[in-house]
């Protein structure tokens, strides 16, 4: 992205980042409108920038983590887009928003160019496994960040604290459905991540498995979430305690992505 | 019937009327003015000549009559004869219990009123189609003309912009409203969410109705007295359950509602244990309005259970009014907005038929000396008569400019009909 660019999609968020908490506190619904506008200026120029630099870069695309980084924020703001036409939550805003601003900014930080070894370059599954790992990454915090709403939101209603804000967020049933769509969708794009990532390694190792700590690491995740999923789709586990669940098993996709983001060789 | 006379600066508003401010519900209730009478009241009023439009507001908080008149003191004198006539059967002096009000006073306090400023519960939604109903009523008897045809209207659309752009409607101020308000919190919409009533109190029933505002699917009734649940099921459309066996038709509502008059707790949390688990998880919230409690607090230790007693709720209430007060005065600097907006555009519309006169008269001697010089002579090419006629123009324009821009702003209008005169004075509008 060129640096004036960059700083200007900074900007826009930033902008919308305020209006978009601005509303959340006064519930004034043209804050909301401009918020919007504000945004979707915003999205228009990170897309276009976006798209130039997938188009300039070539391939490997990803083959550092500032792309990475940008993807996750680009991804954002679409679930974001995703959950105010679909669902109407309008106050997603104040938190995904800053979410896609965080990831942006992080990304001048996190900048180094990964050492491909050996010839895994010549693979097509490089590719294709980072671009699905990071889209799974960040649909399962636009999860994780649902999740964390609704139970702040339970624990005011469950003690009967209810304050500020209240009125502008969706009823906990409907943050528990998002939450569990955006879990099941997320699990979804890793386990199609998981299954590009087996084919990288058959590609350079002539296995689809080895005894690679992260592989072992995902796997256990990919079980944890499909046991969590299994049980809330079978016996009804919904509410506070499977959340809490789900942010312990992202927790461990957070812990997997720093370590990825900060080696140097692949 | 009152004739138009436009929306001129020189007609005078005035109000005289009483309210639970001023006066007792004993009072009010005696002096309110059923609907159906309203508008031979109106007529009665407008048969005299100094009012020349008038509309009643009666509600169980208030009664004001409205009325625009040329004479402002004789105008007081019928309203308060009205009054008067009202109170006869009442042995209470009612001077002292009304107010009066004229001009902007009493626009600003008919905006008040439409916005829900001077209600009993200040924000409350009944008030605004109240004042329209009163509104239709006055249209009806034919006793309104222009004035109010411009005013309704304008306090109509201020109580909406006052609904939207503050927090004075969103936090309800009634338990059972708060009750269902916490049901949608929680669900989101109702129209699939069943509602069980255990007990056939007045709240029980009152709860009943604003959740079957929200066409919730189905509603269950159950009742020690097995008949009064069968009476009040037809009543509500509801199916009324034994009382015995309501627990076991727990586990598919997911709303109770509990205001029974039992001495000790009806549902425990082992039995909402139970019930959660036949419901696999699915969140329930119970609303225990009965005084002594009918449901154990410990429930609301359930997961995805939410127990709600009346203390809770009323707590809510109290800080909803607190937020609701706080409200009425960024809402009651709205109206100051809205209220100067409003007496500046009816100044300006007193304005218009003196500017436009202005206008025609200028535009006459232009004319009649276009006219004359052109008759003078048979040579005039139609270019030079163009020009001629194009100059003319230009030079009434420029002189009428300034005059008309000053009439328009403020410093002139506010000087009101006296300006008009000076203008009518001035070029003898009038006597053309």
């Amino acid at each position: 992205m060129a640096p004036w660019l960059f700083w200007v999609v900074c900007g826009i968020y930033f902008l919308t980042t305020l209006a978009y908490l601005m509303y959340v506190v006064f519930g004034t619904r043209h804050l909301a409108q401009i918020a919007l506008y504000l945004l979707l200026i915003g999205f228009g120029f990170h897309t276009v920038s976006f798209y130039h630099d997938v188009i300039s870069q070539g391939y490997p695309y990803l083959y550092n983590q500032t792309d990475a980084l940008q993807l996750v924020s680009w991804v954002s703001i679409i679930l974001f887009l995703i959950l105010k036409s679909k669902f109407q939550f309008q106050g997603a805003g104040a938190y995904f928003t800053p979410i896609a601003l965080i990831f942006l900014v992080l990304s001048t930080f996190y900048n180094t160019s990964y050492h491909f070894e050996g010839n895994i370059l010549a693979s097509p599954w490089v590719v294709i496994h980072l671009f699905l790992v990071f889209i799974a990454f960040a649909i399962f915090l636009a999860s994780m960040v649902v999740g964390i709403i609704f139970i702040m939101m339970e624990s005011q209603v469950k003690h009967k604290r209810i304050r500020l804000f209240f009125q502008r967020l969706p009823s906990l049933d409907m943050l528990d459905i998002i939450h569990y769509r955006a879990l099941t969708v997320g699990f979804i794009f890793l386990s199609l991540g998981i299954l590009a990532g087996s084919m990288l390694s058959k590609d350079i190792r002539g296995v689809y498995l080895s005894e690679d700590p992260k592989q072992i690491w995902v796997l256990c995740m990919w079980f944890f979430f499909a046991i969590l999923l299994n049980s809330h789709f079978r016996s009804g586990s919904r509410g506070r305690k499977g959340i809490l669940l789900s942010l312990i098993g992202f927790a461990s996709f957070v812990i997997l992505v720093l370590v990825f983001l900060s080696i140097r060789h692949v | 019937m009152s004739e138009n006379h436009g929306a001129n600066m020189d007609i005078n508003f005035i109000l005289l009327g009483l309210s639970h401010k001023t006066a007792p519900l004993e009072v009010r209730e005696k002096l309110s003015i059923p609907q159906d009478r309203i508008a031979d009241h109106l007529r009665s009023l407008n048969r005299h000549n100094e009012i020349r439009e008038a509309m009643i507001l009666s509600t169980c908080n208030r009664t004001e009559i409205y009325v625009v008149s040329d004479n402002v003191q004789r105008a007081f004198e019928i309203l308060l004869e009205k009054f008067s006539q009202l109170a006869t059967h009442i042995n209470v002096d009612i001077g002292p219990l009304l107010y009066k009000l004229e001009g902007k006073e009493a626009m600003r306090h008919f905006f008040h009123v439409t916005s829900s400023l001077d209600a009993m519960v200040v924000g409350e939604a009944q008030i605004l189609g109240q004042v329209r109903e009163a509104y239709l009523l006055a249209e009806g008897a034919g006793s309104i003309g222009s004035f109010f045809h411009y005013l309704a209207p304008k306090a109509f659309n201020v109580a909406k912009k006052i609904r939207t752009d503050t927090e004075i409607a969103r936090h309800p101020v009634s338990v059972s409203y708060v009750a269902v308000q916490l049901a949608e919190q929680i669900f989101g919409d109702l129209f699939d969410k069943s509602v069980l009533l255990i007990g056939a109190g007045e709240m029980t029933q009152l709860a009943a109705l604003h959740f079957q505002e929200k066409k919730i699917s189905q509603l269950y009734l159950t009742n020690r007295t097995h008949e009064r649940a069968v009476e009040l099921g037809k009543e509500f459309s509801a199916i009324s359950i034994p009382f015995e066996n309501f627990i076991s038709h727990m586990s598919h509502v997911d709303i109770v509602i509990t205001s029974t008059s039992a001495e000790s707790y009806l549902i425990f949390e082992k039995d909402v244990l139970e019930i959660m688990k036949q419901r696999k998880n699915k969140t329930m919230f119970l609303i225990d309005i009965a005084v002594p409690r009918n449901i154990d607090p410990r429930v609301n230790d359930v997961s995805n259970v939410y127990l709600y007693d009346l203390d809770d709720l009323k707590g809510i209430v109290d800080e909803n009014l607190i937020v609701r007060q706080g409200e009425a005065k960024h809402a009651e600097e709205i109206v100051d907005k809205e209220l100067s907006g409003f007496i500046q555009y009816l100044r300006q519309q007193s304005m218009a038929p003196t500017i436009s006169q202005l206008s025609k008269k200028f535009e006459a001697i232009r004319r009649a000396e276009v006219v004359k010089l052109l008759s003078k002579s048979l040579s005039w090419t139609d270019n030079q008569k163009n020009a001629i006629d194009e100059a003319t123009q230009a030079i009434k324009n420029k002189f009428l400019h300034d005059p008309i821009m000053t009439l328009k702003t403020d410093g002139i209008i506010e000087e009101g009909h006296r300006t008009i005169d000076f203008i009518k004075r001035l070029f003898r509008l009038e006597a053309d």
